[in-house]
């Protein structure tokens, strides 16, 4: 049994055309069709706790701390009672590669990839990539100290998140807990894709949503949200992994919340 | 390269990292214990700071070349000591 | 409601690719890591050695394919075949979970950036959840039912993906929602990308001995891990499930304990505080009191850092009873799997209750004050085994502990 104490999430204006989306890297020919970014810039987002955190952060993770940082007030008084009883359930494709640092490896001799790449990249590019330390950052910020679960299904990531949130707060193995997704525009093949899997006319939509589970209320069946995969019938929109989820939070209740950050 | 131009870059690389404010850090600026630097932020400023002295530069020797002038109880350094250990180099 | 029962294993693995060449190269004290160099990799690469699974080895399924056979099905394919050998269609599988790494990584990339060609690539491997969607197919090939998609469960907490997988599993199991799951991990990127990015982030050694001696936990000497590879799958049920179709118990999934550190992405709290609070956790998740723990399978990475914070965490954990605790490494002998790492040590775990023989610890070549536990050095040992303790510690902090029990 749980109880919804919060829930917010953050999406582009509802007024906001769609455009195709090209990025540099890929040239020309490349462009994905039917896209809405979010007008917060990494820069506004990378605006955290900690100062040198963005660094090491992709523009997911970037969004799942903006809108895992909002539940902030409402889990303190769980996290100051027993941190080890909060726990975190994400859904959140891995971070983007460097795309410039691989073109710089193109036709370039075997010998030279170790050169080449340690002068390409830095080190915490690949700390933007794995997919946990999404969620491991946001857990620093709040210093969550429970279970972080990070479920990677590109589909079923959130209801796998809700899933494993119930099971943690009916078995009394948490007090709190927060549920959050973040799906981002950042990589080119993670968006070609994700167009793949929606075709036609979805709109691929970045956006985030966090909410707040605690003990209480009604036994929720979160299996029942799996006939929403893929379902753009009400505003044609496609959040990516984090879409079950974002929807479930922009459902009229009490307590919702739509940021402008 | 001079010792003023190598600061600035110094300066940068660690600026860039830690995402300090401009004029924040000074030649006497602890890493760690005043601009917070982490383990994985001296390779992040190692790779910066390549980028202008266009050489490895390791943050293990630097320390053991501290350790050796300052003592083995020195835990860390200043912007000062990085700029004096390339001066040389 | 009973005990949750490891019941099959298979494994595609730098010491074997079945569970008695495994058994037999672990007890041994073998090493699977090989000089890389001029083979997997450039002769003029940083990294010199890794765990390399011996891919001449590995079963062909009749289904497999796709534009690229790549490395995560063929591993996921051997090792759940294995698995599958003695589960009949009637034995039904109510859900997969697997520590499975990222989707669209460097080689997908650069095959598309090179070729300029977006059909370049199997697109299906470029999901998190390929790994899972191959023992989809693999069951649906061979008439089994297929869990439902909301029992497919793909979790990344890097290196301790393999332990949540299990323990994630063995929880709904143990509460009755599920009787019977297949879990594990797949890691299959030891190649020259992903040996770069850890070497860039300072994890990796790179001393210049023979392989096999580079993988050096708690040895004074240690300077980092060396990478490994691999998949292993497990049928973990109830004792119910087991007894109704009269399989056999090869050990229990006993206690389970997850916490995360909160503290850095790379390194972890100098008080082990929240490693030590997992490893309670799991302890007393399996109704045991500290004192019951007979032996450790440590995450042991031959770190600086981890070694020194495991072994601290231990003496907390254990007190005085600490060094009479035999602590292992398997990582000494195969390498750091990183998502595979937990499973491939839940597979050493149950060999060491079944065969009541601790596993070694390899290349313990200098005494480090700070780690001395009893590590088994070099050689197996035999002990009396009820209960084992294994950690993974993973990067971001995330703390995962099991304990396994005799069958």
């Amino acid at each position: 049994m749980s109880l919804v104490l919060y829930k917010t999430h953050l999406i582009p204006d509802l007024n906001t055309r769609p455009v195709d989306l090209k990025f540099e890297v890929m040239g020309d020919h490349f462009s994905i069709a039917n896209t809405i970014k979010l007008e917060n810039s990494d820069k506004e987002l990378g605006q955290l706790p900690d100062r040198r955190a963005a660094r090491a952060m992709g523009r997911s993770s970037l969004l799942l701390s903006a809108v895992g940082l909002q539940t902030q007030e409402i889990l303190s008084s769980f996290i100051k009672k027993d941190c080890y009883r909060v726990g975190l359930y994400c859904a959140i494709d891995n971070g983007p590669d460097d795309y410039q640092c691989i073109q710089a490896l193109m036709n370039t001799n075997e010998s030279e990839f170790a050169t080449i790449y340690k002068k390409n990249r830095s080190p915490k590019q690949y700390l933007k990539q794995l997919p946990n330390l999404a969620g491991a950052q946001l857990g620093i910020f709040l210093g969550i100290q429970g279970p972080l679960n990070v479920f990677i299904h590109s589909q079923y990531g959130p209801l796998h998140a809700l899933e494993q949130a119930e099971f943690d707060l009916n078995n009394n193995l948490i007090d709190a807990a927060l549920v959050c997704a973040a799906f981002s525009l950042e990589d080119p093949l993670l968006c070609h894709r994700v167009r793949k899997d929606y075709p036609g006319e979805a709109v691929l939509t970045e956006g985030a949503a966090a909410l707040v589970l605690v003990s209480g209320g009604e036994k929720k069946n979160w299996s029942e949200l799996t006939s929403n995969v893929g379902n753009i019938s009400t505003s044609k929109r496609i959040y990516g992994i984090a879409d079950l989820l974002i929807n479930y939070c922009i459902g009229g209740d009490k307590n919702e919340r739509t940021s402008i950050i | 390269m001079n010792e003023q131009v190598l600061f600035s870059n110094v300066e940068e690389s660690i600026r860039l990292v830690l995402n300090t404010e401009a004029g924040e850090i000074t030649p006497e600026s602890k890493l760690v214990a005043d601009l917070g630097a982490e383990s994985i932020d001296f390779l992040d400023i190692s790779c910066e700071l390549e980028k202008f002295v266009d050489r490895e530069l390791d943050f293990k020797e630097v320390m053991t070349d501290l350790r050796v002038k300052q003592g083995e109880e020195v835990k860390d350094l200043t912007v000062q000591n990085i700029v004096d250990y390339l001066m040389v180099q | 409601m009973g005990d949750v029962y490891i019941t099959a294993m298979g494994v595609a693995s730098p010491i074997g690719n079945s569970v008695e060449e495994f058994k037999r190269n672990f007890l041994a004290g073998a090493s699977g890591i090989q000089e890389i160099r001029g083979k997997q990799v450039p002769e003029e690469f940083p990294i010199p050695y890794a765990g390399i699974v011996n891919r001449d080895s590995l079963i062909k399924f009749k289904n497999q394919g796709g534009k690229n056979e790549l490395d995560y099905a063929k591993f996921t394919t051997h090792s759940t075949l294995e698995a599958l050998q003695n589960i009949t269609v009637e034995d039904k599988i109510d859900a997969i979970v697997y520590g499975t790494a990222e989707g669209v990584n460097f080689d997908h990339i650069k095959t598309v950036l090179e070729s300029k060609n977006l059909d370049s690539i199997d697109w299906e491997s470029a999901r998190s959840e390929g790994a899972i969607n191959v023992i989809k197919n693999i069951l649906a090939s061979l008439g089994h039912s297929v869990p439902s998609d909301m029992n497919c469960i793909s979790v990344n907490s890097a290196c301790a993906s393999g332990n949540q997988a299990i323990g994630l599993a063995m929880q709904r199991i143990r509460s009755g929602m599920w009787k019977r799951a297949i879990v594990g991990g797949v890691d299959a990127r030891c190649n020259k990308a992903n040996l770069m990015n850890f070497h860039l982030l300072g994890a990796l050694t790179t001393d210049d001995v023979p392989p096999h001696k580079a993988s050096r936990p708690f040895s004074g000497d240690r300077s980092g891990f060396v990478r490994g590879e691999g998949a292993i799958t497990l049928i973990i049920e109830s004792e119910q499930a087991m007894l109704a179709r009269k399989a056999t118990g090869l050990a229990k999934v006993l206690g389970y304990g997850l916490t995360s550190d909160a503290f850095r992405l790379t390194d972890g709290r100098d008080d082990a505080s929240c490693v030590i609070k997992a490893m309670q956790l799991a302890i007393g998740d399996a109704g045991l009191k500290e004192d019951q723990i007979d032996a450790i399978s440590a995450h042991g990475t031959s770190t600086k850092l981890n070694d020194r914070l495991e072994t601290f965490a231990c003496k907390k954990v254990f007190g005085e009873r600490a060094k009479k605790v035999p602590v292992s490494s398997l990582k000494s002998q195969t390498g750091h799997s990183t998502v595979a790492a937990g499973a491939m040590e839940a597979l050493a775990s149950v060999i060491m209750l079944q065969e009541q023989v601790l596993g070694p610890t390899l290349n313990l070549n200098i005494p480090d004050p700070e780690c001395d536990l009893d590590y088994v050095p070099n050689e197996k040992r035999k002990a009396k085994i009820n209960y084992i303790l294994s950690n993974n510690f993973g990067f971001g902090g995330q703390n995962a502990c099991l304990v396994f029990g005799r069958a």
